[in-house]
């Protein structure tokens, strides 16, 4: 019988790492999409309009965005529950298990009838759902990550792993591409609001999508063997009886957790959340750019960006993953204000010279569904000298009885002229491009610093407070940073208040990072 | 760089109930502030529920995230973090 050392040094060499690679990351990718098509819907709008009450599309949008948080907050949890799991059974079948919950939940979120329908049960169960989502979410990753870089050797621990870091970023690629594809399937550019139906019903058509991924991902991933350093620890003897317990009371781990979490997770999260989530929420409810475009926007940065993680996972196998995550960190906290301005100035309308000869009105007048008083649409579109395009709705419901008050709702929907477009994809791109270098080297650093018997465990947690808590929460806290700035005197409040939330969490990382993290982690991997 | 983290390591110590006050303090603070507004016709009333619900879920996560960074700074000043104990 081969010694353990062989086996490992056997299975490093193996040609079938990238049978590895490709079953772990369609299940986490799949993983991921499930996940973020809620964000990206609640992004949008469009949870808030179906789960909330429409009395105050604000505080709508907020119980979505909280609603969204939710499934990050319970990620901690998830990453405890299944990490636990992993290190006493095995991460081949745990995360067998996180992906049959995630695909479970998120089909059932796309059938679940909205606020008129059922009242304020319809977002007590969606909540329910995404709490499970996040769940799922927590056990998946780690397992993901620890899998690939158990059968990884050392040299190229950094490069494999950043196979899985993409995952999350296509996941958001993927979940927005079908959002696009089904909106531009259901567009009906005859109709007042041409996205009505997406808005209506189709916004589901995502969700329900995912049983068949999921139903492939589980055919791939059942195909798959245990990691080699897994079985030699169990053949051994020397699993963790209790991986919570030697996670967290023993000092010597819990230590590297603190430092994972404060020196690393949390200013990765908040650097991945803004670049990607609050970036597409920026563009939408501050910018108001039309959400089609914005979505576009994101793609189009990703698909170029996404390259970059590999590079930067292949670097750190080179000079070592600290001072490539810092140095994201850096950037990230020093350009993120004058990135934001300009994407505001982007879309700003007052700083454009419209064509007032170009500007068209439509308005039309039709019962309410209720037939209790009637709703008169007027829509301006406005062209500009730059190519820019903006379209102002305002819908006036009025009612039969004088004791109901007339309501009166607005929307602004900008598309930009195609020069803008590009700059605003260039400024999401170098965004995208500050998560590939906090990223991209981070799951090979995360599994190094922690033994094998209770790696699962002991990565898991500070990973999903870095990015489910303190990243996770950032369109969330920043949205509310911003409406807390708003007064009588400044209406729209400081738009760029809430980034302080990210580069504070950001600069905080970065001082601990760079004086407490050590320089190399053990690259053996071995214990 | 052993005898900073070790300062930084009060720094850490002080800045974990710092942050728990400050967070206590501003809900302490918001949350009256809107009441009157609302009381006044200025803001809506559901505004109420989400600045609760905002207030809620930071103080329940953020308070053991930020005592957390209290546990970090005390292992800090002891020595934890330093080169030979690394090793």
């Amino acid at each position: 019988m081969a010694s353990s050392q062989q086996q490992v040094q056997h299975t490093t060499t193996d040609k079938n790492i990238w049978g590895v690679i490709t079953a772990s990351s369609v299940g986490t990718l799949i993983e991921w999409y499930d996940f973020y098509i809620f964000g990206s819907l609640a992004a949008m709008g469009i949870i808030g309009k179906q789960f909330f009450p429409s009395d105050n599309p604000t505080a709508a949008f907020l119980s979505s965005l909280a609603t969204f948080a939710a499934g990050f907050i319970v990620r901690p949890f998830g990453a405890l529950f299944f990490g636990r799991l992993g290190d006493l059974i095995g991460r081949k079948y745990t995360f067998l298990v996180t992906l049959l919950l995630m695909g479970g939940s998120t089909f059932f979120i796309g059938l679940i009838p909205g606020y008129a329908s059922w009242g304020a049960a319809a977002p007590l169960i969606v909540l329910i759902l995404r709490l499970l989502q996040g769940l799922a979410l927590g056990g998946e990753y780690g397992g993901a990550a620890t899998y690939v870089a158990e059968h990884s050797g050392s040299n190229k621990r950094g490069y494999f792993t950043a196979y899985i870091q993409t995952t999350a970023t296509l996941g958001l690629l993927m979940s927005i591409g079908v959002i696009i594809l089904t909106q531009s399937f259901l567009r009906d550019e005859t109709q007042v609001n041409p996205n009505a139906a997406f808005e209506e019903w189709g916004w589901r058509i995502p969700f329900l999508v995912s049983i068949f991924l999921i139903i492939i991902s589980v055919i791939i991933r059942m195909k798959m063997h245990e990691s080699p350093m897994f079985k030699k620890v169990k053949a051994e003897g020397k699993t963790s009886k209790n991986p919570l317990k030697e996670s967290f009371t023993k000092k010597a781990n819990l230590k590297m957790v603190l430092l994972a979490l404060f020196g690393a997770t949390a200013g990765q999260g908040v650097v991945w959340y803004t670049g990607q989530y609050y970036a597409l929420s920026f563009m939408n409810k501050t910018c108001s750019i039309d959400s089609a475009q914005a979505n576009e926007i994101i793609m189009i940065a990703i698909i170029f960006v996404t390259p970059f993680f590999l590079v930067f996972g292949a670097l750190s196998d080179k000079i070592g993953r600290k001072y490539i995550m810092m140095a994201g960190l850096l950037v990230a906290i020093l350009a993120y204000r004058p990135i934001y301005q300009k994407m505001y100035d982007i879309a700003d309308l007052n700083k454009k010279t419209e064509i007032a000869d170009k500007t068209q009105k439509d308005e039309k007048t039709e019962l309410t569904k209720d037939k209790d008083g009637s709703i008169t649409t007027t829509k301006i579109v406005k062209t500009f000298e730059d190519g820019t395009i903006a379209t102002l709705i305002t819908k006036n419901t009025k009612f039969n009885d004088a004791n109901k008050k007339p309501k009166e709702e607005k929307s602004k929907s900008v598309k930009l002229s195609s020069g803008d477009k590009t700059t605003m994809t260039f400024l999401i791109f170098i965004q995208i491009f500050f998560v590939t270098m906090v990223y991209g080297p981070i799951a090979a650093f995360l599994v190094e610093i922690f033994p094998t018997n209770i790696r699962y465990t002991s990565m898991s947690l500070p990973y999903h407070i870095g990015n489910g808590i303190f990243g996770g929460l950032t369109p969330y806290i920043v949205t509310r940073i911003i409406e807390a700035s708003k007064s009588e005197a400044n209406p729209a409040g400081d738009v760029l208040s809430g980034l302080w939330y990210p580069i504070g969490i950001a600069a905080l990382t970065l001082i601990i990072g760079m004086i407490y993290l050590p320089t190399r982690t053990d690259k053996s991997m071995e214990d | 760089m052993d005898a900073l983290k070790k300062i930084l390591g009060i720094v850490w110590l002080l800045l974990s109930p710092a942050l728990i006050i400050m967070m206590l303090r501003q809900f302490a603070i918001e949350i009256p502030a809107l009441q009157e507004a609302i009381a006044a016709g200025k803001k809506p009333a559901s505004e109420l529920q989400s600045t609760y619900l905002f207030w809620v879920i930071t103080i329940t996560i953020f308070v053991p995230v930020a005592a957390g960074l209290g546990l970090f700074g005390y292992y800090s000043l002891k020595g934890e973090y330093q080169e030979s104990a690394m090793t």
